[in-house]
C-alpha cells in the first residue's frame, strides 16, 4: 500500500499516517499535481491532500486531472466528518480524500486505518 | 458620502460576481469551479448546487471573514465573493443575479459601517484597540517566507537558509532605519523561497493533456465581466476598503497597504499553478482573479483611477496568458509545492501573530480580564474539536473582550 499526502500542514500529516499505517506500506509527501499524476498512473494508492475547507486547494488539481469520481470531500471548513464517513468514504473506491486542516488530526487516523483494513467494521477506529 | 460610494462599488462588484457564477463564466470558491459550468448549462440542478455552495461557503465567510472586518472595517473579499456564488448559481435569470448581487453588496458594506460606528461610540471606544490585533502580524510577516520554505524544503534550507537570510535583511534594515522594514524582510525572504523554488528545472516538460487544453480559450468567454471586475476590485483596494486574506485586512487596518500589496504577490504565485490547472480542467475561471495578485495591484498604485486600468490589465492578462502560465508551471515543477507551502505560512503565521495580537488589544482595553478572555477562547476552542478556525479566535475573542468591558462598566 503506498499513501501520498499533499497540500498544508504536509510534516504533521506525513507523521499521523506513518504512526498508523502498517508495516510495508510507503508514505510519501509530494506536490497536489504529482499526487493526482501518481494515483492517475496507478503508482499510489490512496492520496490524502489538506486545505483550509476540504474542498478548494486540497481536491481542486485531483478532481481537474481525475475527476470528480475518484474524489471524496471528507470535510466542509465549519463541519468535522464522523468516524462513520470517513470509513464509508474510504469504502467507496475513491482514491484522493481532502480534508480541513483543523480536521487532520480527528480524521487522518481513522481514514488511514480504514484504507488499510478495509474488512474492519465502521466506526471500531478512535 | 464615501459611504454611500463604497456600498454601491461592493454592491457592483458582488452583482458582477454573481453574473458570472449565474453563466458559468467563473467562481470565487476553488471548491465550487468545478461544477459552476455544468449549473450554467442545465447539467445540474441549481438549487441542489447552491446547497453545496452554502455548505462550503457558510464557515469561511464566518470565520474567515467576519472577525477581520469587524476588527477593521476593512471588507474582507470572502465576505462578497461566496455570496456572490450562491447568488449566481441558485439564480435562474441574470437579472435576478444582479438585483440580489447588488443587494448583498450594499447590505455587507452597511452592515460594516454601522459595527464601526458602534465600536468607536461605546462608553468604552474599541475601533483604536482593535487595530492593535495587527500590530504582531506586521513584525512578524518576514516569517511567511520562512516558513513557507521550511513547509516545501525542510529545517536546513528552509528554516536556516531562507530563515537566516530573512532575519539578516531585517536586523539589517531596522538598523539602517528603513520606512518599512518588514516590507523589506519580507521582500528578502520571498526572492530567496522563490531562488529555491526554481532550482528545479525540466528541459522537456510534459505535453498539457488534450482534455486541459480546450479549457485555454473556453475561459475567454467570461473576459468582459471578469476584467470589470478586475477594475473594481483594484479600486476598492485601492481606496482600502477591501482586502484579500486575513493578513492582508489586518494590515490594511493598521494603515499598511504597501505591507499587504506583498503579501498578495506571494500569494498569488502559491495560487498560480493550482488555479491555472483548475481553470483549465473547470474551463471556469475565479472570479477574483488568483489570490491576490488583482487586489494587490490596487493596494501597491493606491490611486485609484490609475488602479482600474492596472486591475483590469491584470486580471486581462491572467485570462489571457494561463496557456503561457502553465508551460511555466510545468516547467518548474517546484510551483507546485510552493503553493502549499506559501498557503501554510501565510495562515500559521496568521494564526499566531492575531492570537498574540488579539492578546494584546484586549489586555489593553481590559486589563488582566483581557488575557484571561483570549486564552480562554483558544483553549475553549482547541478542547472542543476546534469548531472556529484558529485565525479568527483572536480577533473574535478581543472583539468579545472590548464588548464585555463595556458590558461591566455599565452594570457597575
Amino acid at each position: 500500500m503506498r499513501i501520498v499526502i499533499y497540500g498544508m500542514g504536509r510534516e504533521q500529516v506525513l507523521e499521523l499516517v506513518r504512526s498508523v499505517a502498517p508495516a510495508g506500506s510507503t508514505v510519501d509527501s509530494l506536490s497536489d499535481y504529482q499526487a493526482a499524476n501518481e494515483i492517475r498512473t496507478g503508482q499510489a494508492d490512496a492520496a490524502i491532500g489538506v486545505c483550509q475547507s476540504g474542498a478548494g486547494g486540497a481536491l481542486a488539481i485531483p478532481m481537474a486531472l481525475l475527476g470528480s469520481a475518484s474524489c471524496a470531500q471528507l470535510s466542509t471548513p465549519s463541519r468535522q466528518p464522523t468516524d462513520d464517513e470517513i470509513v464509508a468514504a474510504a469504502g467507496s473506491g475513491k482514491k484522493v480524500f481532502g480534508l480541513a486542516l483543523g480536521h487532520v488530526d480527528a480524521a487522518v487516523p481513522t481514514l488511514v486505518r480504514a484504507l488499510t483494513t478495509p474488512a474492519a467494521p465502521a466506526g471500531s477506529s478512535a | 458620502m464615501d459611504t454611500v460610494w463604497r456600498a454601491l462599488l461592493f454592491g457592483a462588484i458582488t452583482a458582477l460576481g454573481a453574473v458570472a457564477a449565474q453563466r458559468g463564466y467563473s467562481a470565487f470558491h476553488d471548491g465550487v469551479r468545478p461544477f459552476v459550468r455544468d449549473v450554467a448549462a442545465g447539467r445540474r440542478e441549481r438549487r441542489e448546487a447552491a446547497g453545496s455552495t452554502w455548505s462550503m461557503s457558510w464557515g469561511f465567510i464566518l470565520y474567515y471573514g467576519a472577525p477581520f472586518s469587524l476588527a477593521t472595517g476593512v471588507m474582507e473579499k470572502h465576505i462578497l465573493g461566496l455570496p456572490a456564488d450562491w447568488i449566481g448559481i441558485r439564480s435562474r435569470r441574470v437579472s435576478l443575479a444582479v438585483g440580489c448581487g447588488l443587494l448583498w453588496g450594499i447590505c455587507a458594506s452597511a452592515l460594516l459601517s454601522s459595527t464601526q460606528w458602534v465600536f468607536a461610540n461605546l462608553p468604552l471606544p474599541m475601533d483604536q484597540h482593535l487595530l492593535d490585533i495587527a500590530r504582531p502580524l506586521l513584525a512578524m510577516m518576514p516569517l511567511i517566507p520562512v516558513v513557507a520554505a521550511t513547509s516545501q524544503f525542510g529545517v536546513r534550507l528552509g528554516g536556516f537558509g531562507v530563515g537566516g537570510v530573512t532575519g539578516a535583511a531585517y536586523v539589517a534594515v531596522i538598523a539602517l532605519g528603513t520606512d518599512a522594514p518588514a516590507a523589506i524582510a519580507f521582500a528578502v525572504g520571498g526572492i530567496a523561497h522563490l531562488f529555491l523554488v526554481l532550482r528545479e528545472r525540466v528541459d522537456t516538460p510534459p505535453p498539457l493533456p488534450e482534455e486541459l487544453a480546450a479549457g485555454k480559450s473556453e475561459i475567454r468567454r467570461g473576459t468582459v465581466a471578469l476584467v470589470l471586475t478586475g477594475a473594481l476590485l483594484a479600486v476598492a483596494t485601492s481606496l482600502l476598503w477591501l482586502g484579500g486574506e486575513p493578513a492582508s485586512v489586518m494590515l490594511i487596518g493598521l494603515g499598511h497597504p504597501l505591507e499587504a500589496g506583498l503579501i498578495g504577490i506571494y500569494s498569488w504565485i502559491g495560487f498560480a499553478p493550482l488555479v491555472t490547472y483548475t481553470a483549465l480542467a473547470s474551463r471556469a475561471y475565479t472570479s477574483a482573479g488568483m489570490p491576490d495578485g488583482v487586489l494587490a495591484t490596487g493596494l501597491l498604485v493606491r490611486y485609484p483611477p490609475a488602479a482600474a486600468v492596472v486591475g483590469a490589465l491584470a486580471m486581462w492578462g491572467e485570462l489571457w496568458g494561463v496557456g503561457r502560465f502553465e508551460r511555466i508551471i510545468s516547467r518548474f515543477p517546484g510551483l507546485h509545492g510552493a503553493g502549499a507551502g506559501i498557503r501554510d505560512g501565510i495562515l500559521l503565521v496568521s494564526e499566531i501573530a492575531l492570537l498574540i495580537g488579539g492578546a494584546i488589544s484586549a489586555d489593553a482595553m481590559w486589563p488582566s480580564v483581557g488575557f484571561y478572555i483570549v486564552g480562554g477562547f483558544w483553549l475553549l476552542n482547541e478542547a472542543s474539536g476546534r469548531r472556529v478556525m484558529r485565525v479568527a479566535v483572536g480577533p473574535l475573542a478581543a472583539i468579545a473582550a472590548g464588548l464585555a468591558h463595556n458590558l461591566q462598566y455599565w452594570l457597575s
